[in-house]
């Protein structure tokens, strides 16, 4: 293999020696169409990277244009046009309304290919599409429009993560995200901010979206690389798919700015419907405990927590260019309100984006700077809450015949297990505040006209600290009701967190382009890069505090001396690269793409440092741009081999950290400790009939192997994470599945168009060879300790249930479940069965219609999950007989069903429900009004609204099938879990923009 | 082609710019907020760490398995007629972990098995890394010691025990030892330590005393751990029974305490006389689960708050005088601050002050507090929350909060002598046998007249002390019906399945009939 490499790197040598220069001109001139002058459309020297895109007056220029070049206009929606230049230096040009999106051309890993011409499977999203959808994260606007990209929420709450998957999971334990590459560089995995500690009990606070420092107004396009041979040129970070962000950059011609705002209004979509005090009395009488009923009414779970959220924001933008360079900076506010009280989050980013050319326009000097702070308001709403739940847990369990406050004003207080869910809203604060700067530098040189070197040089800074308090006087088991040290009343939990990333990026890429002949081109790149990532974190935590201590997290040293606790720790990564890729074009209609990259990491074992992720994608044209009813049809095959690096650091390394003066174990040493590897074959067909439909269609196969697990019981090894042996586990991970998309033009004239969209992406997996038994998906809650619901195990899907089968209950109120003949039995003769139900849907829909009719445009987008299963843990631990009758709010189903008080509330098939789903997510509807109607100063003036989570058809009975709180066992995540998580919200939103 | 000058130092800027960058890394990854340890190819090879701060580790490590109610102790009591953790509606199901002990139902995933295994491998591996840091011969003679006791519960649990020696391949899957080569090993280790070990009677460290009495524990379960079937029948040999005799009487300076309850007290092991060896807490700082002793049966409605889980079996508390001072006894501070007597506790139950002045506590659907004997696996009913008889088997330490100073008991010299007893039983001298447990408080009229008189004497000295399970698989009676597990159970449950997790090594096989 070596050798191989280096006789591709000598073959790469002698081509770039062969190079050599014509006269250089600069172009410029008008792109127009039927409906007026475009704007955003790309214009690119065909066969190279060169290229800029229109202004909002259809307006380019593009420089370094070889008087013999092609230059090439392309946009959605219209015919791609290539024109000879011969010599002019102005070119306008009048583009066909086509719906070409074969055309698109897409950002690849170091650099961009036509759609056309792409061997994998790729699929871009433009900006058109992100404006329209009202989305705090960029990720979210991938929802339900890529085949293959499953999106999942994990909370409802502003700026909490979500589950990105890409052609389903690679991994147990190293992480399931798919790379995010920003303007070229390449984020590390991992959160930001700060999390929240676990509050006694009441659980911690989960991850936010490592995507929210951009604004979604800032992005240009993002492209999504779903198969080995597109992300094998990421090698060991490739194996989760791959997402490219590109942010705007300056449009050349007279300066433009534009304003837009926006308010919307949002609140809780699906609450689950709890008893009414009125209900609770007459249940409590009718079930013979008409002592439960202590007199109060008119609680309501709702009104005690939840709101009607406002989100407000405000984007400006200004694009100026000069003689040699283009500039776009923007400045964005968004305040967006939680639908639970006292939650919220508040985001200012700046972005800046520089172009310059220098020194005879040899060389390109790229800057991009995107800057954030972000101020996040959280509640107790947590996923790993016990038997005291968290605020919407005791929300929901609040008898409601208990009054909230006491005559005399002050909170009714019921016990230090069951809380008065408005005094914990009241006394409970977290504020985390992260500022990131992601910066990059990017000169690139023309060495020749078909040699580049770009050199990148990225930072990507963040800070974050939480700081959270649960007030000194709060009633709460082991916490309230301590003493200071001089015997004074006291209690509170004061917390702090603060987390500190510094990541560098180096890439050095080297490009080779030549059309050797009509029948033989070739694109081919060379480069190096070293990747950096360093992480800080301390804490603090202290309690009991004097009760008349109201601000804890800004003296924390109020807390008493001996429950003081701190912890601190830092580590760096690095990750060193060397790649090579060429793609072929033969014939104008074989297109080859093969690439190869030796990663190295600092966290494999000493003996298994560099590994080798080689990938090949060829793609056949079989039609293009025919007359006929088929007008266009690729097929393409692709296999690669790419890695994992989300596993954790020191992963191969022993190593011991001090511990309350001992020095303790932490890790094992495995010097052969080797990357996750997937291997992926797949193949697919690209095509456009009758000049209106287009489509693709694939079919993948992935295989993981050498998954990383701490070693279990090997004697010496134990298997609590961080203090274990890290290996390789033999059996595989197989993902197959198979994806559909169609885009039809139904219509498309002077003033009305009208296309629809539609997508489906079907998967299976399932564990090979695997000798272990997994157990992930704990459930939480009183008397569930221990308790699991999912196992990976041998020959079964990933996260496959494994719980007692209930069958109703008995004569005398007690649950029946399967015994393990399969006869009717009782708790103690249950037994637990491995079901054929998994907690990933097997089928993921999207669909959406866009038009217009004038100038108006709108459009509407669904999407369903189907064939997944969801744990309903909240009902496990808080919905049953027994609960009601010991005094807590259940539905009324709960409270009239034949259980007995003494039932337990075992887990099993009784908390099982299908997760499908079918929403319609969004619809929006636009006005714009052009130029001529506005007089000298305003260009474009354009009204939006749109509404969100419209409505969701599902069977689920929890707040919203759509979740996913992550209840992993030992490291190992879960899927389709729900527990009291932050539920989703439904709104609409107005806006409003003005460009200049 | 024209050769542009200021191209060509354009050019040479990059390229000094690349070859900057292009500075190779040998990615030698740096553990920055921890101590590297410099292990060449031989595992625990540790040149870089001090071996006192490793052993200091290695004590520390203990307090999880040793002291948490959900680790040795479930495994080795619930399993037994002496404690069972009964499902209260809502509370306590916890998917049935509790009932499989007590009915003698586990299975691979069982999820405290596991806990237990990985904690005792967790502590193994901590004393093995003092092993490979060149202690000093005491240094290296305690870590022995701890990882031998280690593996004592391991044979006696699953039986067969991975070992990896120092020195071993560190990236081969750890050998395993038959339980009887084990057991041979561990009496081999101890016999090889003892001369090293520090001597007097420190019990927070390992001792000469303490490594006596695991020898005798070894050789006393020697039969059980040698035997062809785990389940049985074993075999004592009448040498083993010598030398579990010989170790016990080797033991010096320490003798029985004044009061049981001395050995239990906050501050036991300052006061007890009795005690041999300990998994030292440090009152208000740092400390094991030794609470959960008093906090796992203690009704919520009790002060403190408690998680009204666990209790005894009527046949089990029908072993003792209910007025015997092992389970009952009052003290006055006890009773001021939590209302309750130590021991087991039966009947109406009382807040802070005790009988006459506390509160008669209710449950919390409002009927009185009274603990019962009646108990059912999945308790019901009114008497949902009560029923049940409950245990204090340390005296509640009030004044540490979550961290009580209670230092936890491993071994004291009364377990000790009744070892010897035992195996003088086992010998023959059912009056030398005798004679040793007339000398227990409370005991001074029983009459030994068979080998199997004596387990009801370690059920009564010991209660709760986590010997239960392999007192009673070494008398033949682990299988036996007890109280609400009324039948014989499968032979294959006298050992605990490995945990499925811990099959990944490809030398361990699964216990039979798993």
């Amino acid at each position: 293999m070596r050798i191989n490499l280096l006789k591709g790197f000598l073959l790469l040598i002698t081509m770039l020696c062969s190079g050599a220069m014509l006269a250089q001109t600069t172009v410029s001139g008008k792109v127009d169409s039927e409906e007026g002058p475009l704007p955003g459309v790309n214009v690119v020297v065909k066969g190279t990277n060169n290229g800029t895109a229109t202004d909002f007056d259809g307006y380019y220029s593009i420089d370094n244009v070889p008087a013999d070049a092609v230059l090439e206009f392309s946009f959605v929606g219209f015919s791609t046009q290539d024109v000879p230049v011969n010599g002019r230096t102005t070119i306008d040009v009048n583009l066909l309304a086509d719906a070409q999106t074969l055309d698109e051309v897409v950002v690849i890993g170091y650099g961009t290919v036509k759609k056309s011409d792409a061997t994998g499977a790729i699929d871009a999203i433009g900006a058109k599409d992100i404006t329209t959808v009202n989305a705090a994260n960029p990720a979210e606007v991938l929802r339900g429009k890529v085949a293959g990209v499953q999106i999942t929420q994990t909370s409802g709450e502003p700026g909490a993560g979500l589950n990105i998957r890409v052609r389903g999971n690679s991994s147990i334990r190293s992480g399931n995200d798919p790379l995010i590459v920003v303007d070229g560089v390449p984020l590390a995995g991992g959160d930001v901010s700060a999390g929240g500690g676990d509050v006694n009990g009441l659980g911690s606070a989960p991850p936010r979206n490592p995507l929210n420092f951009i604004n979604q107004d800032d992005i240009e396009s993002i492209n999504v690389l779903k198969d080995a041979s597109s992300t094998a040129i990421y090698g060991s970070r490739g194996a989760n798919g791959v997402i490219l962000i590109t942010t705007k950059k300056g449009t050349i011609g007279k300066p433009q700015f534009e304003y837009s705002t926006s308010m919307g209004f949002q609140k809780v979509s699906n609450p689950i419907d709890m008893m009414s005090s009125e209900q609770y009395a007459e249940q409590a009488s009718l079930n013979g405990s008409p002592g439960l009923d202590h007199g109060s009414r008119g609680y309501d779970y709702e009104d005690a927590i939840f709101r009607t959220a406002n989100t407000i924001s405000h984007d400006l933008s200004a694009s100026f260019s000069g003689d040699d360079s283009r500039t776009r900076m923007s400045f964005g506010y968004l305040d967006q309100e939680g639908i639970v009280k006292e939650t919220g989050m508040q985001k200012y980013t700046f972005s800046l984006n520089n172009s310059l050319k220098a020194f005879n326009e040899k060389v390109l000097l790229e800057t991009n700077v995107l800057t954030s702070h972000i101020a996040d308001k959280a509640q107790l709403i947590t996923g790993g809450a016990g038997f005291i739940g968290n605020l919407l847990g005791s929300a929901l369990y609040w008898n409601p015949t208990y009054p909230i406050f006491n005559d005399d004003g002050s909170y009714f207080v019921k016990g230090t297990d069951y809380l008065n869910p408005v005094q914990l809203l009241n006394s409970y604060d977290d504020n985390a505040n992260t500022t990131r700067i992601l910066a990059s530098i990017s000169p690139t040189v023309h060495i020749t006209d078909k040699i580049d070197y770009k050199f990148v040089f990225g930072v990507d800074y963040s800070t974050s600290d939480r700081a959270s308090q649960l007030a000194a006087d709060f009633p709460l088991n082991d916490v309230s009701g301590g003493t200071t040290a001089d015997g004074s009343p006291a209690g509170g939990l004061a917390f702090l967190f603060d987390v500190e990333r510094f990541n560098k990026t180096f890439e050095n890429i080297l490009t080779y382009r030549n059309d050797f002949s009509e029948n033989f081109s070739l694109n081919a790149l060379l480069g190096y890069s070293f990747y950096s990532y360093e992480y800080k974190s301390n804490t603090a935590s202290a309690r009991y505090f004097n009760v008349n201590q109201k601000n804890l997290v800004d003296n924390i040293e109020g807390g008493k001396n001996s429950d003081f606790r701190a912890s601190s720790l830092k580590n760096v990564q690095e990750l060193q690269s060397f790649f090579a890729r060429a793609e072929m074009t033969i014939f104008n209609n074989l297109l080859v793409n093969a690439s190869l990259r030796f990663d190295g990491s600092s966290k494999v074992g000493e003996n298994e440092t560099y590994g080798t992720f080689p990938a090949v994608g060829v793609a056949y044209k079989i039609f293009e741009n025919e007359d006929s009813p088929v007008n266009n049809l690729k097929v393409r095959g692709n296999w690669g081999i790419v890695g994992n690096q989300e596993f954790g650091v020191y992963s191969s390394r022993a190593y011991g950290r001090y511990n309350n003066g001992g020095l303790s174990q932490a890790g094992n040493s495995n010097a052969d400790l080797k990357w996750e590897t997937t291997t992926n074959y797949g193949i697919g067909i690209d095509f456009r009939l009758f000049n209106n439909l287009s489509g693709s269609f694939d079919y993948y196969h992935r295989i993981t192997e050498d998954l990383i697990f701490p070693q279990p019981g090997a004697s010496n090894v134990p298997n609590n994470a961080g203090a274990a042996t890290f290996v390789n586990l033999p059996g595989q991970l197989k993902n197959t599945g198979y994806e559909i998309s169609l885009t039809w033009d139904v219509i498309r004239n002077e003033d009305w168009s009208l296309s629809l969209s539609g997508n489906a992406a079907f998967l299976d997996n399932e564990m090979q060879d695997f000798p272990l038994f997994i157990e992930t998906g704990g459930i939480n809650g009183q008397g569930l300790t221990g308790a699991y619901a999912q196992i990976i195990a041998d020959k079964l899907p990933l996260y496959t249930y494994y719980l007692n089968e209930w069958r109703g209950f008995d004569a005398n109120g007690n649950s029946i479940y399967a015994a393990a003949d399969g006869s009717d039995t009782g708790l103690g003769g249950a037994s637990k069965k491995v079901l054929k139900k998994s907690g990933l849907p097997d089928t993921n829909v999207g669909f959406s219609l866009n038009g217009n009719w004038k100038s108006l445009d709108f459009s509407a987008a669904f999407y369903g999950q189907f064939g997944g299963y969801i744990y309903n843990n909240t009902a496990n631990a808080l919905f049953f007989k027994g609960s009601f009758l010991g005094d807590r709010n259940v539905p009324l189903e709960y409270a009239t069903a034949n259980q007995a008080q003494g039932d337990p509330n075992s887990p099993s098939t009784r908390y099982l429900e299908s997760g499908d789903f079918f929403r319609f997510a969004n619809l929006n509807i636009g006005y714009t009004i052009n130029g001529d109607r506005l007089g000298n100063y305003v260009d474009r003036l354009r009204f939006q609204f749109s509404a969100n989570n419209l409505f969701v058809i599902t069977d689920y009975s929890g707040f919203d099938p759509e979740v996913d709180t992550n209840k992993a066992i030992s490291g190992v995540n879960s899927a389709g879990m729900d527990y009291l998580a932050y539920p989703n919200s439904k709104g609409f939103t107005l806006g409003l923009s003005v460009g200049f | 082609m024209r050769l542009d000058l200021n191209k060509l130092r354009n050019l040479s800027f990059f390229t000094a710019g690349l070859l900057l960058f292009t500075a190779c890394t040998d990615l030698e990854e740096t553990v920055i907020d921890g101590v590297e340890f410099e292990v060449a190819n031989t595992e625990y090879a540790v040149s870089n760490a001090n071996p006192a701060d490793l052993l200091a580790s290695a004590y520390t490590a203990m307090r999880g398995p040793y002291q948490d109610q959900a680790r040795l102790f479930c495994l080795d009591e619930h399993s037994t007629d002496a404690v069972v953790g009964p499902t209260r509606g809502g509370d306590w199901d916890d998917n049935g972990v509790w009932r499989q002990l007590h009915t003698q139902t586990y299975a691979p995933d069982h999820g405290f098995n596991r806990d237990t295994w990985n904690d005792i491998f967790s502590a193994i591996n901590q004393a093995n890394f003092v092993l490979g840091a060149s202690p000093s011969p005491q240094q290296e003679a305690e870590a022995r010691f701890l990882r031998a006791l280690h593996y004592y519960h391991v044979i006696d649990l699953w039986g067969s025990a991975p070992i990896r020696e120092i020195g071993s391949d560190p990236n081969a899957s750890a050998p395993v030892l038959t339980r009887p080569e084990a057991t041979a090993w561990v009496i081999e280790e101890l016999t090889e330590i003892l001369g090293n070990l520090p001597g007097g009677n420190d019990a927070t460290i390992a001792n000469k005393n303490a490594a006596h009495w695991l020898l005798a524990k070894m050789y006393l379960n020697k039969a059980v751990f040698s035997a062809e079937n785990p389940a049985g029948p074993y075999n004592f040999d009448n040498g083993d029974m010598d030398m579990v005799i010989q170790h016990v009487d080797a033991i010096s300076g320490v003798s029985m305490a004044g009061d049981y309850w001395d050995n239990f007290l906050p501050d036991n092991t300052q006061t007890s006389s009795e005690i041999i060896f300990v998994s030292e807490n440090v009152g208000g700082v740092a400390s094991g689960n030794v609470r959960s002793r008093w906090f796992m049966g203690q009704h919520y409605n009790q002060t403190p708050s408690g998680w009204n889980g666990f209790t005894t079996l009527a046949e089990y508390y029908d072993k003792f005088d209910p007025n015997d001072e092992r389970i009952l006894k009052w003290f006055p501070d006890v009773t001021e601050k939590n209302g309750y007597n130590v021991g087991f506790q039966i009947g109406q139950q009382y807040g802070p002050g005790g009988p006459g002045v506390g509160a008669a506590l209710k449950d919390r659907p409002g009927n009185p507090l009274v603990f019962t004997k009646e108990l059912t696996l999945i308790t019901g009913g009114a008497t949902l929350e009560t029923a049940g008889i409950r245990g204090v088997k340390y005296v509640p330490d009030n004044d540490s909060g979550d961290n009580a100073d209670n230092d936890f008991v491993i071994a004291r010299y009364g377990e000790a002598l009744l070892m010897k007893a035992e195996a003088l039983a086992r010998k023959g001298d059912l009056a030398g046998a005798q004679t040793i447990v007339q000398g227990f408080k409370n005991e001074s009229s029983t009459s030994i007249n068979s080998v199997d008189d004596l387990l009801d004497v370690r059920a009564r000295e010991l209660w709760w002390e986590g010997w239960r399970r392999n007192d009673r698989v070494r008398f033949g009676k682990f299988l036996s019906p007890v109280q609400l597990k009324e039948y014989e159970s499968d032979p294959k449950y006298v050992l605990f399945p490995i945990p499925a997790a811990a099959l990944a090594n490809p030398n361990i096989t699964q216990n039979p009939g798993y």
